[in-house]
């Protein structure tokens, strides 16, 4: 599921696999993450409660979304990077930026009027 | 980049293509509003790989005069980073600005298809009639995803979508039943369709060569609600799940192909036609899921057969001994066919789990259906009544 561990042990020679560097995770975020593999890989959920657990998965300060973006990002695992990316979409959609910038604590606002 | 220490700005610790795949998501309209955040903002919108016109209502030269300008300005203001992704939904409550606005739509679809579109979900609409389906869709060699409902199908004389995995079609009309067949030769890898109340203007049948030209070997998943012009089964031969409205779609000279991988099954509008229940049944050996109804989905649709009786099959179809687990009839009414379908299936499913019955009103035949041998221990029998509205009417 992941491209760049798989990138990795299609690269290195099989004997000096010992352990493939992922140092960019956070352990916390990495055993989410397998959490997540584990449960997509298995064939034993139906589509719909697959749909229901990948909700309960999400549903995690924003915060931890952001690790997990970080870290599909990094690992390059396609369908985990949707999934976050779409929630920390839906917490975007319908706010005006003002809303937004109070959300996530941005600051640096711009004051000026027009929009491009 | 490794953790985030504390909760400040946070979101600006994101890279710039993370941010850009998240403003991918929302409506077009949102994300340039996002340029007024703070200085990093101001240019990523640029850089979005999609473009989505989301819920948009036109009744009003005003508001259409500002639409067509915003959508143009945002094309000409993107950098080159291409568009994978885009949602059109809009509604002309005016016809006059449906036929005005509509040609810009064009325009915009034909230069997306050409760089890269990997999803495209349109759902473009006028009162008072069907818009056309731009036809350069219909020649996107990068389109995975397809989604369209609400238009005209015709203009188009041939279909090559090398990628296309995922087509939804929904509440559309075709010339005729070869235009459909048409389009799904040009998907070759087609892996899921959805066909929702697809209309054919014309009710002539498929000829034998053109139900032999069209093979989806890599489908698995096909629902055909809604939809009844003349559709070749043996085209869906690979498929695990189907739902289709049997009786419409078949004519008595086609070929029902061995249903190897079907597990789950609707089948519609069977209007008591038993023999070819029974024949669909043989085909499908490994059938585990199955709900029949003798109309459509919501119970409309011509019930005119039934007198028809229904007659135990020579041999027991191998899905209903071995694999069935689930059966729903739908819109029972308890005439003397149904009944006897489901004694039979209760009598001859060995490892059913559940047999549903709905039906309108309390079903006067309950009792004797509760009493019926059932040869799986472990069969349940629900009976779910529901009422309609009162408005609503079911066409006999």
């Amino acid at each position: 599921m992941s491209k760049t561990v798989k990138d990795a042990i299609e690269t290195i020679p099989t004997d000096e696999i010992n352990s493939i560097s992922l140092s960019l995770v956070r352990s916390e975020i990495l055993t989410k993450v397998i959490e997540y593999c584990k449960k997509h890989n298995s064939a034993q959920m139906s589509d719909v409660d697959l749909m229901d657990w990948d909700v309960e998965f999400a549903n995690v300060h924003y915060t931890t979304l952001f690790d997990l973006v970080l870290s599909a990002n990094y690992m390059n695992i396609n369908c985990l990077l949707d999934l976050v990316c779409g929630k920390i979409a839906d917490m975007i959609k319908g706010k005006t930026p003002g809303e937004i910038a109070k959300l996530f604590d941005i600051k640096d606002v711009s004051t000026y009027e027009e929009d491009n | 980049m490794s953790s985030i220490a504390n909760d400040h700005d946070v979101i600006n610790s994101l890279p710039d293509t993370v941010l850009c795949h998240i403003l991918s998501f929302i409506p077009t309209t949102e994300a340039v509003a996002t340029s007024v955040l703070s200085k990093r903002w101001t240019h990523l919108w640029r850089s979005v790989p999609s473009l989505n016109i989301c819920d948009v209502n036109l009744d009003d030269l005003e508001d259409y005069c500002r639409f067509n300008d915003f959508v143009y300005s945002v094309l000409l203001a993107r950098n080159n980073t291409s568009i994978k992704s885009s949602i059109f939904n809009i509604w002309y409550d005016d016809p006059h600005l449906g036929r005005l606005g509509f040609p810009n739509v064009i325009k915009w679809i034909n230069s997306i298809v050409q760089r890269g579109l990997e999803r495209l979900e349109m759902c473009v609409g006028m009162v008072e009639d069907n818009l056309q389906l731009p036809i350069s869709i219909l020649s996107c060699r990068t389109l995975v995803v397809l989604d369209v409902s609400g238009f005209t199908v015709k203009g188009f004389s041939s279909v090559r979508l090398p990628s296309l995995k995922i087509l939804r079609v929904q509440d559309s009309i075709f010339l005729n039943a070869r235009d459909l067949l048409l389009l799904l030769t040009g998907c070759p890898i087609l892996e899921d369709l959805y066909a929702c109340n697809l209309q054919s203007q014309s009710e002539d049948s498929l000829s034998y060569q053109e139900c032999e030209s069209l093979s989806l070997s890599k489908l698995i998943k096909a629902q055909m609600p809604h939809t009844f012009c003349h559709f070749p089964l043996k085209a869906l031969r690979n498929v695990n799940e189907l739902c289709i409205e049997i009786n419409k779609v078949y004519r008595s000279f086609d070929e029902i192909p061995t249903f190897h991988n079907l597990t789950k099954s609707k089948l519609h509008s069977i209007n008591y036609n038993w023999n070819l229940l029974v024949q669909v049944l043989n085909h499908c050996p490994n059938l585990q899921h199955i709900e029949l109804s003798q109309g459509t989905d919501y119970g409309g649709g011509k019930r005119d057969n039934d007198q028809e009786n229904w007659v135990d099959p020579i041999s027991v179809p191998q899905c209903i001994s071995l694999h069935l687990k689930t059966c729903t009839l739908w819109y029972f009414r308890g005439q003397q066919g149904e009944l006897q379908l489901a004694k039979y299936i209760l009598n001859h499913a060995r490892v059913l789990q559940t047999m549903k019955i709905c039906c309108r009103d309390s079903l006067k035949k309950e009792r004797e259906l509760s009493l019926c041998s059932k040869v799986s221990p472990t069969c349940e029998l629900i009976f779910h009544v529901f009422r309609f509205h009162k408005e609503e009417s079911l066409s006999d």
